[in-house]
């Protein structure tokens, strides 16, 4: 009795079964899976710096590891819950390994290549499971090749998203519940599921299949210990999560705490739900088309052998993978873009496994016995043959053009060329609003934390806000990309921040453009005084790259009445530039983020209402010029710079610091007007005689 | 927090993270592949190649030693003789074995002597000259033991070449009281899962009954040592450092069952023995004749074995509290956390086992008996912990009075345990 259920009920994996020893193809096997892995690590790690553009998760999450590896700490800014740590942990380690911040190219490049690593580890736990469920090894290389090299995968695979991580977890889960089925191989089981899980919240979609696959595999002698080890281990591991909440006192919700509680209310409650995939113009459905855009093999097929899949007995729990993962996306709710990096390997082992299924049927001709039989393999072979084709032509097509852009662009050379502007250009104790790419990347070049600030913080830390009482207008820079204009939205100061501001730099074209803004200060000097200043600096100016006199062809829009020479507002090339007259220079106002013809027409309505208004202020709105601005030899404290020199202390000091501190508000920002003639009063003094030596 | 004491913490935590988890690995054994669990059953029974002797050693147990003979007697294997060792001072006892003798004569042997020291190695020592069968079994006065069991174990020794066999023993009485059960399955436990690690380990401290050895080794040995409070595991000790093999089966049908102690001073008692018993076996240092570097760490590990369990069990107030109120860092306290995943599955391993239980000797569990299981964890630990330091504190003492006399401490001590003084 026992015998018969368990042979029904039971995947007994075929060739896992065979004696290895009489396996004269073994050496050939590991060989031939050997070199697939070693290919596609290095599809899979060529350009990884390069490509895809690097995204704002990826240096949250490398932030954080950052935060880990160097200050002890689990972020970079208060924790609040949003993902359970142990991705960027690996990460820091892995950091801490290699070395790692010291020794890439960019800081994003240090969570891709755990990622990397992750999907290689997945391609070949992803081969082991493909055997242990049945599969010919042929076939099982095809799924891994499916999984490893689609460009789908590619693209996504080398990003520093947790969901790489959970990916081999997962399948480590799965893995263990084929094979021996030992008791240990469950409570191995359970744990690598709790290390999914607390990877990535999302992972936990996998329990019902996770549970079906243990109560399908388990042994009837001993299922109920498999079962207490499975759940009692995932739950046991899993509770590390919730305990560490509990421990820093944040479990739940209190005034001046963050909370697991809160977080897993906004990250799967109140997420903003990214629409139905049936809907033409949702989220989720542009979503959906990027991946489609990316490789719709893998995809299609997958979604089409779900259903042979289901005939087969030994597929039929990794069809259930994609029928829970697609009921939860028709469910509607937030769909995220690495949710297909989920259900890859599943798609890629349904595809192979369905071939390998019908490969079984059709080779089964020689032993069949009437008519029934062989159309039964004619058929299979008659499927077999018309997929491989339907495969092969598009993947011949479109891959190897796909894969070889992607080994050569550069679609972060944006980034790759802001992080060092801004080491040059930008002091240290000038405070700039950044993504999370740069941030990791210019802090690990040397930038202090303080002064550099994720945007989504600004308006949403109650630490940062704290910091910048006056919000957005106590920063200088803000460096955008086409990722921060498209989210500016939900961080609030940031829109703020981009409209009170003027491109002066911009690197890469395109939708994979950086543009670094300045934020003009208007609270504490007004718009134009803090436009003149700028521009007094020569070298500020030549980064400007508008020291050339001024151009032919521009459409004079407005007189601008400044302090000491005259302005205008003009149009040329398309774009509304702001022109000094006297000093021939010209730079953009609001480039980049005002492309609307309505704004541009509501820019020159204002330019042409009158010298006094632009860009929706007036000058009554803006404070008075500083006292002290010197234009002549009104002030006799100027001349006592003469006198000074670095290391002198005293009253003349004092004086001359409080000169500067007219000249230029900002001036002095550490240590203020104290007497000694210290570093920065140097650098200061040093930004006035280039200022009022230069023409 | 200094760092040395931090240290010092860490390395406990780790060494609790280790007892834990091979506890469990070792009480799951048995069930981790139908194949492992198919290698703890006896196999079909062949014909019979063996004789036997069946030392059944009684003190003070005239009502319960007249059912025991009985059973032994009714053994389907044709070449078994029975020998109930009685003392001339218990009159009582002495009476039923003879009665039983009458009855049986061809299987039943009196073996009377005032043995001393008063314990039953001394009169397993003194019956083994009178054995005649080629494999001696030990059963205990009380042992309900199943009628086929003597021809599983002849077949067991014919098809494993093993000079040794421990058959199981189970307690059967899970309901008695809130102890019992814990009781009940340390033992189902033990015999069906742990054994069969120890002895496929190379490594085995025997059980007191059901256990089978040929005749040459005992006689080679000169039989148990009758300073020992656990002359079994000395004896499992001894043959495992001789090198000889020992074969562990544990059918449900076939196990012989035995009661839990009947009140739990009684089990801190016969606990304290066992502990104390473990303790001198260690210093006796026979184990360092294990042939191999493993076998040697597994018996130092095996035999403080009660003393680490009771310290586990110590272990989980003492988590609890450094997680809840020492403000701990949190990465520690973690740490801490860790060791209690393997304690807790514990549990509900033993909330599986109870329900097995249940079923492979078709008793009825009731959700009180899984209460009992889950809630009386503490306090069985706690019990443990009591006979683990009463062990240790007695051997101790006996340490000082081992330097003036070399036999009476240890005379004093088994006479003690056995219930009564004689100074």
């Amino acid at each position: 009795m026992s015998a018969v259920l368990s042979r029904r009920r039971h995947d007994e994996p075929r060739p896992a079964e065979r004696p290895r020893s009489d396996d004269p193809y073994r050496l050939v096997r590991y060989l031939s899976v050997g070199a697939l892995l070693v290919f596609a690590a290095w599809v899979n790690a060529t350009n990884l710096v390069g490509y895809p553009i690097s995204f704002e998760d990826e240096g949250a999450y490398v932030s954080q590891a950052w935060a880990v590896a160097e200050h002890g700490r689990l972020t970079h800014y208060p924790y609040w819950y949003d993902h359970p740590p142990l991705g960027w942990i690996v990460m820091a380690g892995w950091a801490l390994l290699t070395d790692g911040f010291a020794r890439t190219p960019t800081a994003i490049a240090i969570g891709r290549e755990v990622a990397v690593i992750a999907t290689v580890i997945s391609a070949w736990l992803l081969y082991i499971l493909c055997r242990r469920i049945g599969m010919r090894w042929g076939w099982a290389a095809v799924a891994v090749a499916l999984f490893a090299l689609s460009p789908l995968a590619v693209h996504y695979h080398r990003m520093a998203f947790l969901d790489n991580l959970v990916t081999p977890w997962v399948l480590a889960t799965f893995v263990l519940m084929h094979g021996k089925r030992s008791l240990a191989a469950y409570a191995g089981a359970g744990i690598c599921f709790a290390l999914a899980v607390i990877t990535k919240l999302t992972a936990a979609i996998f329990l019902p299949v996770i549970l079906w696959g243990l109560w399908r595999t388990a042994y009837p002698q001993n299922r109920r210990y498999a079962i207490v080890l499975l759940l009692g281990s995932f739950a046991l591991v899993g509770f590390l999560f919730p305990l560490m909440a509990m421990l820093r006192g944040e479990l739940l919700p209190s005034p001046d705490n963050t909370s697991l509680y809160q977080g897993l209310l906004l990250q799967f409650v109140e997420k903003e739900s990214s629409g139905s995939i049936f809907a033409s113009a949702s989220a989720a459905r542009l979503t959906i088309d990027s991946w489609l855009a990316l490789d719709h093999v893998v995809v299609y097929a997958g979604l089409l052998a779900t259903l042979p899949a289901l005939l087969f007995r030994h597929l039929r729990l990794y069809a259930a993978v994609i029928v829970v993962h697609l009921a939860v996306m028709a469910r509607g709710g937030y769909l995220p873009v690495a949710f297909v990096v989920q259900v890859l390997p599943y798609l890629a082992l349904l595809v192979a496994g369905v071939l390998d299924g019908w490969w079984n049927q059709a080779s089964q001709v020689r032993h069949v016995r009437g008519r029934r039989g062989l159309v039964r393999a004619g058929a299979a072979a008659t499927l077999l043959g018309a997929s491989v084709v339907l495969l092969a032509l598009p993947i011949a097509r479109d891959w190897p053009s796909r894969l070889g852009a992607m080994h050569t662009v550069n679609a972060d050379r944006g980034y790759q060329a802001a992080a060092p502007w801004i080491m040059d250009n930008v002091e240290p104790w000038e405070n700039i609003l950044v993504e999370g790419q740069l941030w990791v990347e210019t802090v690990r070049a040397g930038r202090p934390e303080p002064s550099t600030v994720w945007y989504f913080k600004l308006g949403l830390d109650p630490g940062v806000r704290e910091e910048f009482p006056r919000g957005h207008s106590e920063f200088s820079y803000i460096i955008t990309s086409a990722m921060m204009n498209e989210t500016a939205g939900s961080a609030p100061g940031t829109p703020e921040a981009l409209q009170d501001s003027y491109p002066v730099e911009r690197f890469a074209d395109g939708p994979e453009f950086v543009e670094i803004r300045r934020i003009i200060d208007a609270d504490r000097t007004g718009q134009l005084a803090e436009l003149r200043r700028h521009y007094r600096y020569p070298s500020t100016r030549n980064l400007f790259g508008f020291t050339e006199a001024g151009p032919t062809g521009e459409t004079p829009v407005a007189e601008l009445p400044m302090p000491d020479e005259g302005g205008r507002l003009a149009w040329w090339d398309g774009r509304l530039w702001l022109v000094d007259t006297e000093a021939e220079v010209r730079f953009p106002v609001n480039a980049g983020d005002r492309s609307s013809e309505a704004d541009l027409a509501e820019e020159q309505a204002l330019a042409a209402a009158g010298a006094e208004s632009w860009d929706g202020r007036t000058d009554e709105d803006a404070p008075p010029d500083p006292p002290a601005e010197p234009d002549g030899s009104e002030d006799p404290r100027a001349q006592l710079i003469d006198d000074l020199e670095p290391g002198d202390r005293g009253e003349d000091v004092r004086d001359w610091q409080a000169y500067l501190r007219a000249w230029d508000p900002r001036a002095l920002p550490e240590w203020g007007v104290d007497g000694v003639f210290g570093p920065e009063t140097q650098v200061w003094t040093e930004r006035y005689r280039t200022a009022e030596a230069s023409p | 927090m200094s760092v040395f004491l931090l240290g010092a913490f860490l390395v406990f935590l780790a060494l609790m993270l280790v007892i834990a988890t091979t506890t469990t690995a070792w009480m799951m054994y048995t069930w981790n592949t139908p194949a492992a669990m198919d290698g703890t059953r006896f196999p079909p029974v062949r014909a019979p190649r063996f004789s036997f002797s069946l030392l059944v050693p009684a003190f003070e147990e005239e009502h319960v030693l007249a059912r025991t003979l009985e059973q032994l007697a009714a053994q389907q294997h044709p070449d078994v003789e029975i020998l109930p060792i009685v003392r001339a001072d218990d009159p009582g006892t002495a009476a039923v074995a003879y009665e039983l003798q009458a009855r049986y004569p061809e299987r039943i042997r009196v073996i009377e002597g005032n043995y001393s020291p008063q314990n039953k190695p001394a009169a397993m020592n003194m019956a083994l000259p009178e054995c005649r069968g080629e494999v001696i079994g030990i059963f205990d006065a009380e042992d309900v033991v199943h009628e086929e069991l003597l021809a599983h174990v002849d077949t067991l020794l014919q098809t494993s070449g093993a000079d040794v066999v421990q058959s199981g023993v189970q307690l059967m009485n899970f309901w008695s009281s809130w102890f019992s059960v814990r009781n009940v399955l340390e033992y189902y436990f033990y015999f069906r899962s742990r054994l069969h690690y120890h002895a496929r380990a190379g490594f085995i401290p025997l059980g007191g009954n059901t256990v089978f050895v040929r005749r040459s080794i005992l006689e080679r040995f000169g039989g148990w040592d009758d300073r020992c409070l656990a002359e079994d595991c000395d004896l499992g000790v001894r043959i495992s450092s001789a090198g000889h093999s020992v074969a562990v089966a544990y059918e449900p049908r076939l196990v012989t069952r035995e009661e839990t102690p009947a009140t739990l001073t009684g089990l801190v008692k016969q606990r304290t023995r066992w502990n104390q018993g473990f303790l001198q076996v260690l210093r006796k240092r026979d184990w360092k004749q294990l042939p191999t570097l493993r076998q040697r760490l597994l018996a130092m590990y095996t035999l403080t074995m009660p003393f680490l369990q009771a310290l586990t069990g110590l272990f989980i107030p003492i988590a609890v509290f450094m997680i809840v109120f020492v403000r701990l860092p949190v990465p520690i306290a973690l740490f801490t956390y860790l060791p209690l995943i393997p304690l807790l599955l514990t549990v509900g391993l033993e909330v599986g086992g109870l329900r097995e239980f249940g079923q492979e000797f078709g008793y009825k569990v009731r959700g009180r008996d899984y209460a009992r299981l889950i809630v009386g964890a503490p306090f069985y630990q706690l019990v443990l912990l009591t006979a683990a330091v009463r062990a240790v504190v007695r051997e101790m003492r006996r340490v000082v009075s081992w330097e003036k006399t070399d036999h009476v401490g240890a005379h004093l001590e088994t006479a003690k345990v056995g219930g009564e003084v004689t100074l």
